[in-house]
Order: structure tokens, then C-alpha cells, then sequence
């Protein structure tokens, strides 16, 4: 069971995911410069989030041409999980992993706090210790964290892909006020068809150990991992 | 007085102090490296004999003031270098870029001593909100603190944002980044053996900024002519010259280490060589440019963003700039360490400069200033409570500072235990087992009515905001911010304050490591307040549980110890008395150890009424309060200073609380009860709870956006 991290110029939280896998699993997982991807074999690679070459053009967009996305795509046909937090969703999506584009947040500016998220979904690896409709609590950081589709892509939703989790109050309810950046229906992960590739704007590194409260990040690695020890990912 | 003279920025004493170092005229490069070098902002002329008051070292210091950061011991190993500077000149003509640079120049710093940055904390000072050109800089430095602490991936994690009349349109901007580095990885700017190369790494240099330190010598004009004296700054390529310095330095490829920050190379590369005792030879036409036709002076002082300057060994040469590459970075040899004491600097073959180092880096004629005696001015005491809770509520002191730190990533690193919005802000160090705390403290009000007094006061504010979260301070670094230095009345204040804060830290034996001195502040014949700028940093005491301390709500009932009254009272801030201050917050520090009480609140700017009507806004509850029997009410609740905590703990903590309090030689009081839907003073309502969310819920700024 292996877990890694890519890093691209930029990056800020590829530790940060590390340091959190190592706490919720007790799997170390290397940090892997982007460039050496293909040489690294593993059951989960994350992007994690960051900054990747300064957000220069959009969040993601240059990161999306490194030779690293090749390499994922091939882990992803294989069989292998990824995860995109935050800026890694960005890339996810700019690289055609997941439908949709991000949007300046609505109050146009960058925003840090915690957020209440509900489980829309859980048969995907990441989610599978969740219980849909759970209420959970993890941090953002974003400034261009409003996450749009077009027609045609919500269309496809449930044949291409899967809304994860949605920004919510503290009772689960899906609305406007407790949307952080206007996402459209609150969306704050999405999941490809599989389940296999996650991208979610909050940290769940940033709330996966006591310490910072409710620890309800660990289970997404949690997930993960334990089931690629089931045999479901390309590890078994 | 010579012509070159003017142009250079000296002083016709400072043009003959030159002439007479070189035994000859300079020149044109050398006459403006000196310049440069010799203004107020990197030579600390009027300032540096003042400073010499502070205690620099023991307790756990490694590297004192001087080096680019200070370097304190924090146990396991590690060591935590913190520095405090300001940005506020820049900020004040173009707020993004100021701001930003800002955050970048202190982040360089302590990179400079070889450690990872984790952390900043700001101190903003803006005009009164609502008008136009004040709201255009504050908004524009918070998006440039946040766009540069965001994008390098350091959390902004605690900090101060007050707003004054006296910084209309004249805002000041302190960051304090701190950095960790293993003991064995700490890096000093004194060059390395003759002979090692001058490796130049980051940014190509070009024109922005070319003597920028003289400009923030002098008083600002909001002229379109100085504006290209500000850098811009680019946090990507800050996160890249991060990564390859410590990258290097783990590696064991740089003898020293210099950040580009004021005055560019010429600064960093005569540190380097005056700390050695030795001189360096550079040949500017190797300096990767960004611009053509830049004259020797321009490369120079150029004071381009994201660069740094290592010295390496000839034989690591190869490897350093191996990795420069692998990340991205440009970097190039550009000069070498020579046995003769010389800055000697060449453009494409010709000389542009061969200067004695000790007449560069310390030749500048220093000015001792003076404290007048009984330059005091009372402020006026507040008439009637419930009016004081009005022009409380609904100042822009109130409103919650949420609005401001929400734009910062506070946690990325996952060291921040308490972030934003606490009495400190406590980072957890798992290299060193240790949580420090960090936290800035500001008093102009107080310093602008009696400068040694209110500097002490600034300073045992910090010691209590740590006592609050259970921590022993280790170090201070300070900014230090005023007018002009040659108005007496800002001299005698700055040597006032200064004394202030050099007898609490002696007191405390608590070392000043660094920081930095601001003069110049202020609109032409109106000067800022006077504003020294304390960051404390400490440790908590193991035996506290910070979860608990980051759980802990107002319950129960509220309980004040220490001394029933404020000063201010008759207008002037308390003499200090810090032998009881100390006393006072080593109990507390005792109480929050043995889980007697978990919430703490200092009593700071708006006195208990501020902390009391803050808590109850935050903690959305209302308060019973009773004034202490046969204490003067306006002293009880408007009161500013002196060793004052306010508790909330069950009612039965009540006799361990007044053990406490009398074990430091000092008195507690219940102050009243928790709950209701309004606060009552004395029986009367002040304000409803109801009011209070609202008002602490209020946008400073309008936004145009969404409320």
C-alpha cells in the first residue's frame, strides 16, 4: 500500500498532505518532484494544494500540461486512486480528469475558514467511511474556488462524474448562505465516474488529527488506503 | 555643498566624512553606494545609539541583533529565528506591492539564518474607515499580505489592524515572520573563505527599485514620481527561492547567506565582507539583467524582489547551481571573497567602485537623540461608562477582525494551533516537542501620552497575551515607528519609548533579538503617532494542553485579577511594575496548568469594557457585571494597563483564582455572571446582546460586493 505526493513549482501543501497521510493511515508517502512521477509507483498519488507556477494564466492550467498528468492518467486507467485538494482540483479539472471550471470566489477575494460540508455521496474509495448526508467540518483557502459547469457537463451528472460534497449549514441544508465562494448547488468535490478520482476544495489535511477538532479529514485517506488494502485499487 | 553630493543623499558632514575615507572624491557609483548605505534606513544613524539599551543576549539566544534575523534556542534541538520589520513607505504609494514586499523582505530575513519560514504575524495601522483614499490602502495591503503570505505557502496566523486619524493616508505595515532550522542548519551572512564565489540566486535584476532604502528615508508624498521606487513583488518565485536555499543549505553547499532586500547587492555583499573582515571582488556584466544599458550603480543598488546572494566553496560551485536549475531559479557567480578589504565592483572592465569596506558598511556618521523631561500628555478620561460603551461599540475598534484575517491562509503548514483572533497565536514545533506563541502589541495612544510608560505597558501586554495561552516569552523583536527623528518632540518620544521598553525586557530578562526602526512616518508637519511595535515570542508550558486551551468557552462566571483599576484613569498610562507582572503571569500560566480555567482574556486597547463586551459579542451570551466594591467605576471599565486578566471559570475556581491572585501580591474580584440576552453594568443595561453580534458583525469596509 503506497501512497505519494506530487509536487509541482509552487505547491504549499504537498507536506502538509504527507505529514496528514502518515497520521490518519501510518503510510508514508513521499513527496515526488513533477517531473519524476513516472518513475514513482504508487496506489494514491496526490495533488495537492498550493500555488503551482504562481496560478500564472489560471489556477492549474500550466500545471495541467506537466508530464505528470500523463503519468496519472495511465495510474487512473490502471486502476489507481487520485486525489486533488484544492489547487490539485484546480489541475484535475484543467486537465480534463473532472468536468467543470473554477470562478474568482463571489466576494472576490481570497477566503480562509472553516465550512460545514454534507456527503452527497458515498461509494467512492474516499468517501466509503462517510455516511451519506453526513455533516462534517473542514477548512477552506481559496480565491478561485467557485466551481461551475456547463449544461452539457451537469447533464452528464451521475454518467460522467458524481457532486461528493456540497458546502452546508450546520444542519446539512444546502443553500446560498452557507455557500463560501458561489459554487454552483453548493458543490465542493466531485468525483469522476469510477469514484477513483476525487477533487475537493477543502483541506482534509488541514482537520485530520484531534488537535484541530473534529479530525473529520482523516477518513478521506482513511478510505483510501484501507481500501486499496481490500483490493478494490491496483495494489492488491 | 557638492552637487554629486545631493544626488548621493548626504549630508555635506557625511560628503567630507566620504571624501576623507576615500582620500579621494568618490565615484559616481560609489558616492550613491554610500548614500544609500548611510541613509536612515540601512544605517540606523539616528537611532543606533539609542538602541544600545536593549539586553541582546543570554537566555536562549543564538544570534543577536545585527544579523538579518534573530536566532533563539527552543529546545530538541532547534532553533527559531523571528524579525519584525516595517513596509510602510511603499505601502503608503502603492498599498499591493508595498504590502507584498513587504511580507516577501521579512520572509528572506529569516531564510537568510538557513530556516523554514512557518509563520507571519502583521501589525496594520490605517486611517479611519470610510474615506476614500484610506480605504483604497487598506484594502490594498490586505490583498497584498494575503496575496504573498497565500501564494508562498507561510500562514498568517495572528496579528493587529487599528485604524487612527493619525494614519490618514500615511498607513503603516509590520510583518514578523518566524522560521525554524535544525541547530546544525543555522547560516550566518559573514562571507566564507578567500577566494568562494559570490553565487547570485533568483530574480534577474532590473531597474525597479533602484534606491529605494533613500526613499524610505524621507518623509512621503503621494507623487507619481516615486512611484518605480516601489518593487514588485512575486511570491512564486519567493516559494521557489525558498525551496532551493534550503535545499542548498541542508545539503551543506553555502558558508553564508545575505538577502537582497534595501540597497540590493551593494548591501548584501558589504554585510557579508564587513562581517568576515575581508572584501569582495564582482563583476557586475555577470549579473543576470532584465533590462539592457543598466549603468554599475543602477545593478548595483537595484532593488529587485526574490533575490539572495550565497557564498560557496569554489568546489560546490557546480552542485549549488545544479540545484538553482532543478528549481527553476536563475543564478550566477558574480563575484568572489578577497583577502583585501575592499568592495570592489567592475561593469564590463571598467572600475565603478573600489571602496574601503569599513568606509561602506560603517562609515556613516552616527546622531545621538535626546529625551526631553516631562513631555507628557494626558489623554481626557471618559465621562460616563454607558457613553464609553457607545463610542466603543461603534468605533471601528470593535467590529471583528474575521473580515480582515479571512483573507489569510492561517493554517497551511499544520502547525497553527491557535491562529488568527486569539490572546497569541501558538504554532506547534513537533521537531522541538514545543508550542510557540507568538503575538504583536501596539499602544500609540499610550506612548503618544507618556513614551516610557506606554512602550513599557506595549511590552507587558505581550507578556500577558502570552500568560494568557500559557507561555513564557524567550524573545522580542520590535518595530519601532516615527516621525522625523530631527522634530525634537518624535526624538524624545522614540528615546522615551525605547527606555520603556529596554527596562521591561531587562526586568524580564527577556532578549531583544532584532528588529527594525521606521523613521519618517507621517504627512510633512504631521507625524504619526508615535508606534513601537513589540512581537513576543514564547513557549508554552508543557504541562498545558493546548486542545483544551483551544475548546475553552466562556462559562460560568467572570472574575478579574490583578488590580481593580486601569491607569489612564487620570489620563496617563501606569508606571510599570514589572516585577508584579511577572509574578502575576507566572499564576496564570499556573491556572491554566491545572485546568482551574481555561478562558482567558487580556485587558488591552478599550480596556475591560472592550474585553468584556468582545467576549460577550464572541461568545453571543449577555454579562451581569458589578464594579468592585469601593473602586472607581471609570478606572474599573475604561482603565488601560497594569497586570489586569479577565477569567471566565465555574463559580467554584473562585478561591484557587484569589490564591492565586495573592500569591503574585495582587487582588481578585468577581465581576459578575454569564448569561442573559444583555450586558447590565451595575444593573444598568449597556447593550444587547443582540446589538452587540451586529455591531461586531460590521463591515469596515464597504465592499460593493456581498455584505
Amino acid at each position: 500500500m503506497r501512497a505519494a505526493v506530487c509536487v509541482f513549482p509552487g505547491s504549499n501543501c504537498d507536506r502538509d498532505a504527507s505529514h496528514a497521510i502518515r497520521e490518519a493511515t501510518g503510510v508514508v508517502a513521499p513527496l515526488v518532484w513533477h517531473t519524476d512521477v513516472a518513475r514513482v509507483r504508487a496506489d494514491l498519488w496526490v495533488l495537492p494544494g498550493g500555488f503551482s507556477y504562481g496560478d500564472y494564466l489560471r489556477a492549474g492550467a500550466l500545471a495541467a500540461l506537466s508530464p505528470a498528468i500523463d503519468a496519472m492518467r495511465r495510474h487512473v486507467n490502471e486502476g489507481g486512486l487520485l486525489l486533488g485538494i484544492c489547487n490539485g482540483f484546480q489541475i484535475l479539472v484543467e486537465a480534463g480528469f473532472l468536468p467543470g471550471a473554477f470562478q474568482s470566489n463571489d466576494v472576490l477575494h481570497f477566503t480562509a475558514r472553516d465550512v460545514f460540508l454534507r456527503v452527497a455521496r458515498t461509494s467512492s474509495p474516499f468517501l466509503s467511511l462517510y455516511r451519506e448526508g453526513e455533516v462534517i467540518e473542514l477548512p477552506i483557502a481559496h480565491g478561485e474556488g467557485s466551481y461551475q459547469m456547463g449544461d452539457d457537463e451537469a447533464s452528464r451528472l451521475g454518467a460522467t462524474h458524481h457532486v461528493a460534497l456540497q458546502y452546508c449549514d450546520g444542519a446539512g441544508r444546502v443553500q446560498p448562505e452557507a455557500n463560501p465562494n458561489g459554487s454552483v448547488d453548493g458543490i465542493a468535490a466531485v468525483t469522476d465516474a469510477t469514484g477513483r478520482v476525487l477533487g475537493m476544495m477543502p483541506h482534509p489535511e488541514r482537520n485530520a488529527e484531534p488537535l484541530f477538532g473534529t479530525a473529520d479529514g482523516q477518513r478521506i485517506f482513511q478510505g483510501a488506503l484501507g481500501t486499496v488494502r481490500r483490493g478494490v485499487g491496483r495494489g492488491a | 555643498m557638492a552637487p554629486e553630493a545631493t544626488q548621493a543623499g548626504l549630508s555635506e558632514e557625511e560628503w567630507a566624512v566620504l571624501v576623507r575615507g576615500l582620500g579621494r572624491q568618490p565615484r559616481p557609483a560609489e558616492a550613491l553606494m554610500a548614500g544609500v548605505l548611510w541613509s536612515e534606513h540601512c544605517s540606523y544613524k539616528h537611532s543606533k545609539t539609542t538602541l544600545r539599551s536593549f539586553p541582546t543576549a543570554g537566555g536562549r539566544v543564538a544570534v543577536g541583533p545585527g544579523e538579518n534575523a534573530g536566532v533563539l534556542d527552543i529546545g530538541g534541538g532547534m532553533l527559531l529565528a523571528a524579525k519584525i520589520e516595517s513596509h510602510n513607505h511603499p505601502s503608503a504609494v502603492e498599498p499591493f506591492q508595498g504590502a507584498a514586499t513587504g511580507m516577501g523582505g521579512i520572509m528572506r530575513d529569516v531564510l537568510s539564518a538557513g530556516a523554514r519560514p512557518i509563520a507571519f504575524l502583521d501589525a496594520l495601522f490605517f486611517g479611519p474607515p470610510g474615506e476614500a483614499t484610506d480605504d483604497w490602502l487598506a484594502h490594498g495591503i490586505v490583498a497584498g499580505v494575503a496575496h504573498y503570505g497565500n501564494c508562498v505557502g507561510v500562514a498568517t496566523v495572528g496579528g493587529l489592524t487599528r485604524f487612527d486619524e493619525a494614519y490618514a493616508r500615511t498607513p503603516l505595515v509590520n510583518a514578523l515572520c518566524i522560521g525554524i532550522a535544525p541547530m546544525d542548519g543555522l547560516l550566518r551572512s559573514s562571507a566564507g573563505p578567500v577566494g568562494s564565489k559570490l553565487l547570485l540566486i533568483g530574480a534577474a535584476t532590473g531597474r525597479d527599485g533602484v534606491a529605494g532604502a533613500a526613499f524610505a528615508s524621507r518623509e512621503t508624498s503621494q507623487d507619481e514620481a516615486t512611484r518605480p521606487q516601489v518593487q514588485i513583488g512575486d511570491p512564486f518565485q519567493g516559494k521557489l527561492l525558498v525551496e532551493t536555499v534550503l535545499e542548498l543549505a541542508e545539503k551543506g553547499l553555502i558558508c553564508s547567506l545575505g538577502d537582497l532586500g534595501a540597497a540590493g547587492i551593494t548591501s548584501a555583499a558589504a554585510e557579508m565582507a564587513a562581517r568576515a573582515g575581508r572584501g569582495v571582488r564582482i563583476d557586475l556584466s555577470a549579473v543576470p539583467l532584465r533590462e539592457n544599458g543598466m549603468t554599475a550603480a543602477e545593478i548595483l543598488l537595484s532593488e529587485t524582489q526574490e533575490r539572495m546572494l550565497a557564498c560557496v566553496r569554489v568546489e560546490d560551485e557546480k552542485a549549488a547551481l545544479a540545484i538553482c536549475a532543478r528549481w527553476g531559479l536563475p543564478a550566477a557567480v558574480i563575484g568572489t571573497v578577497t583577502e583585501e578589504p575592499t568592495f570592489h565592483a567592475s561593469l564590463d572592465g571598467a572600475v565603478a567602485c573600489a571602496m574601503p569596506i569599513a568606509v561602506l558598511s560603517g562609515g556613516a556618521p552616527l546622531s545621538a537623540l535626546s529625551e526631553m523631561g516631562g513631555q507628557r500628555t494626558p489623554a481626557a478620561p471618559p465621562k460616563d461608562i454607558l457613553a464609553a460603551v457607545m463610542d466603543l461599540v461603534g468605533s471601528a475598534a470593535f467590529p471583528s477582525r474575521r473580515q480582515v484575517f479571512e483573507h489569510f491562509d492561517d493554517r497551511v503548514g499544520l502547525r497553527t494551533a491557535v491562529g488568527p483572533g486569539g490572546e497569541a497565536a501558538l504554532l506547534r514545533v513537533w521537531e522541538a516537542s514545543a508550542t510557540v506563541a507568538a503575538t504583536v502589541t501596539a499602544r500609540p495612544r499610550l506612548v503618544a501620552a507618556d513614551a516610557f510608560s506606554g512602550a513599557a505597558e506595549t511590552v507587558l501586554e505581550a507578556l500577558r497575551r502570552l500568560a494568557a495561552v500559557g507561555a513564557r516569552p524567550i524573545g522580542i523583536t520590535d518595530c519601532l515607528n516615527f516621525g522625523d527623528p530631527d522634530d525634537a518632540a518624535v526624538a524624545s518620544d522614540f528615546v522615551g519609548a525605547v527606555r520603556g521598553i529596554a527596562q521591561v525586557a531587562t526586568v524580564l530578562s527577556v532578549p531583544v533579538i532584532g528588529g527594525n526602526v521606521s523613521f519618517y512616518n507621517g504627512r510633512p508637519g504631521q507625524p504619526i503617532l508615535p508606534t513601537p511595535v513589540v512581537g513576543m515570542i514564547g513557549l508554552v508550558d508543557p504541562a498545558i494542553d493546548v486542545a483544551a486551551l483551544r475548546r475553552a468557552k466562556a462559562e460560568g462566571s467572570l472574575f478579574l485579577l490583578g488590580r481593580a483599576e486601569g491607569g489612564m484613569a487620570k489620563g496617563l498610562p501606569p508606571g510599570p511594575d514589572v516585577d508584579a507582572e511577572a509574578r502575576l503571569a507566572e499564576e496564570v500560566i499556573g491556572l491554566l496548568a491545572e485546568g482551574v480555567a481555561g478562558f482567558v482574556k487580556t485587558i488591552g486597547h478599550g480596556g475591560l469594557l472592550a474585553a468584556a463586551l468582545g467576549l460577550a459579542a464572541d461568545s453571543r451570551t449577555g454579562l451581569r457585571l458589578v464594579t468592585p466594591e469601593g473602586a472607581d467605576r471609570s478606572g474599573v471599565w475604561c482603565g488601560e494597563g497594569g497586570p489586569r486578566y479577565l477569567f471566565a471559570a465555574p463559580q467554584g475556581a473562585e478561591e484557587r483564582l484569589r490564591h492565586a491572585a495573592g500569591r503574585a501580591g495582587c487582588e481578585m474580584w468577581r465581576l459578575g455572571t454569564i448569561g442573559g440576552d444583555a450586558v447590565l453594568i451595575d444593573g444598568e443595561r449597556a447593550a444587547t446582546v443582540e446589538n452587540l453580534v451586529a455591531r461586531r458583525g460590521a463591515r469596515l469596509w464597504g465592499t460593493g460586493v456581498r455584505a
